[in-house]
């Protein structure tokens, strides 16, 4: 904490664990992190889907959580300003956290069973798992409930060729069309959308949207490029 | 008339917004009965017409008879689903204890869902972070914090509170007091406490 002595007003999360950064080989520093779950944040709530996960943030972002209340409770005793906006700053960062969490949460119980289906799919097909194996469970252990709870109140009593019931078919499905506003990270190109001179279908229009330009497109023209992470939500 | 128990499932939730009304077992049996005899009369219909007793005219009826046992069983499951994401809802807002006067409104079976869910929620929270025991909490911080501390009224007597940094404060009605808002976020949402 020497350097936050020396200098009040950097109030950032460096100041808070500058000692541990020291002594960390790992290029990231803790504002980087910060700054991604904030953007993942803000994907999540932008995005009409479910995004791919971000719990490689999440997990650092709460080891550093824990290091930071630890040097709280050092400091604790003495009730001084400095020691009353770092609290402030600590509780906005889990704050962020747990709110990503809460985002994801509801977004899987609400479709639990499509969303394990595409998980599935996308393992098949080679590619990373939307949900983290934390989440599966969790939505696994979510739809056998609800499948449960069913059959005892409802299907159970019903003739037999009634009592079929696919959770996945009942599931919401996103809007890939929703419109979102897009921020470009480093410039795109390719992005194809749907060309406003004819609205049959099939009709697209390939863009190049400029590093920093932000746009109101169908969140579907900028899907990949928002899991690469060349463009934000707003 | 035709369905109507089955819309009378829903119209009973659509009135009470809030609360969990009770559970209606009587209506449910009665929407069962209504399925299974509809599904009676059109075996008996199919066979009428396999036989060729019955002109193709009956098709068509042992569609809408069909329909009507798709739109009854529909209106049942809707009913179970929408009280378990307000059972859900209770889990944020309250904590995982349902007290007596909410569980004489549920049925063993939502009874059994609303454990298994708290319990399915402890074990995410549980499996966060790498060393698997930050002691994430999601239910509270569900609103961006603005400060520390905050001005709240007493609106019920209450015990006495202890609050995270060990001070003990006697929650009684109408008195205030400044309070962490981490700690008393959940009684303010229970109604305990008022913001001032």
């Amino acid at each position: 904490m020497a350097s936050t002595s020396e200098d009040p007003l950097s109030l950032g999360l460096d100041s808070l664990i500058d000692g541990e950064a020291d002594d960390d080989v790992d290029a990231v520093t803790p504002a980087d992190v910060l700054q991604q779950l904030t953007e993942a944040w803000q994907n999540e709530g932008a995005a009409p889907e479910l995004l791919p996960h971000r719990f490689d943030v999440v997990d650092s972002v709460l080891s550093q959580i824990e290091g930071m209340d630890e040097n709280l409770r050092m400091y604790g005793r003495n009730k001084s300003l400095k020691h009353d906006i770092h609290k402030m700053e600590l509780d906005r960062i889990i704050y962020l956290n747990n709110s990503y969490l809460r985002r994801r949460l509801d977004k899987i119980e609400n479709s639990a069973a499509l969303l394990l289906e595409q998980d599935e799919r996308r393992r098949r097909d080679g590619l990373e798992p939307k949900m983290s194996s934390n989440e599966q469970r969790y939505a696994e252990k979510y739809t056998q409930l609800q499948e449960d709870s069913f059959k005892r109140c409802v299907l159970d009593q019903l003739p037999v060729s009634l009592q079929k019931l696919e959770l996945a078919r009942l599931a919401p499905i996103a809007n890939t069309d929703e419109l979102v506003f897009a921020e470009a990270l480093e410039t795109c190109h390719g992005v194809s959308v749907p060309d406003p001179r004819d609205d049959g279908p099939g009709f697209e229009q390939i863009v190049v949207l400029e590093k920093e330009s932000r746009t109101l497109i169908p969140y579907k023209s900028v899907q990949s490029f928002v899991y690469s992470g060349d463009m934000r939500l707003l | 008339m035709l369905g109507e128990q089955a819309l009378n499932l829903i119209k009973e939730l659509e009135r009470n917004p809030d609360i969990i009304p009770p559970y209606n077992d009587d209506l449910m049996k009665r929407c069962i009965e209504e399925i299974k005899s509809l599904y009676q009369q059109n075996i008996n219909s199919l066979a009428e017409l396999n036989a060729g007793r019955v002109g193709a005219e009956h098709a068509s009826l042992l569609q809408a008879r069909h329909a009507a046992i798709e739109r009854t069983k529909r209106c049942m499951l809707a009913y179970i689903y929408h009280r378990q994401q307000r059972l859900k809802r209770y889990r944020w807002d309250y904590g995982g204890v349902l007290p007596s006067t909410i569980k004489v409104c549920l049925c063993e079976a939502e009874v059994r869902w609303f454990h298994e869910y708290c319990k399915n929620l402890a074990d995410f929270q549980s499996g966060l972070g790498e060393s698997g025991s930050c002691g994430v909490d999601l239910t509270v911080n569900m609103e961006p914090p603005k400060s520390l501390f905050v001005q709240v009224m007493c609106v019920k007597d209450y015990d006495e509170f202890e609050t995270s940094d060990g001070t003990r404060y006697l929650l009684k009605k109408n008195s205030l007091h400044s309070l962490p808002r981490q700690d008393c976020e959940h009684l303010i949402r229970q109604g305990i406490l008022e913001l001032v």
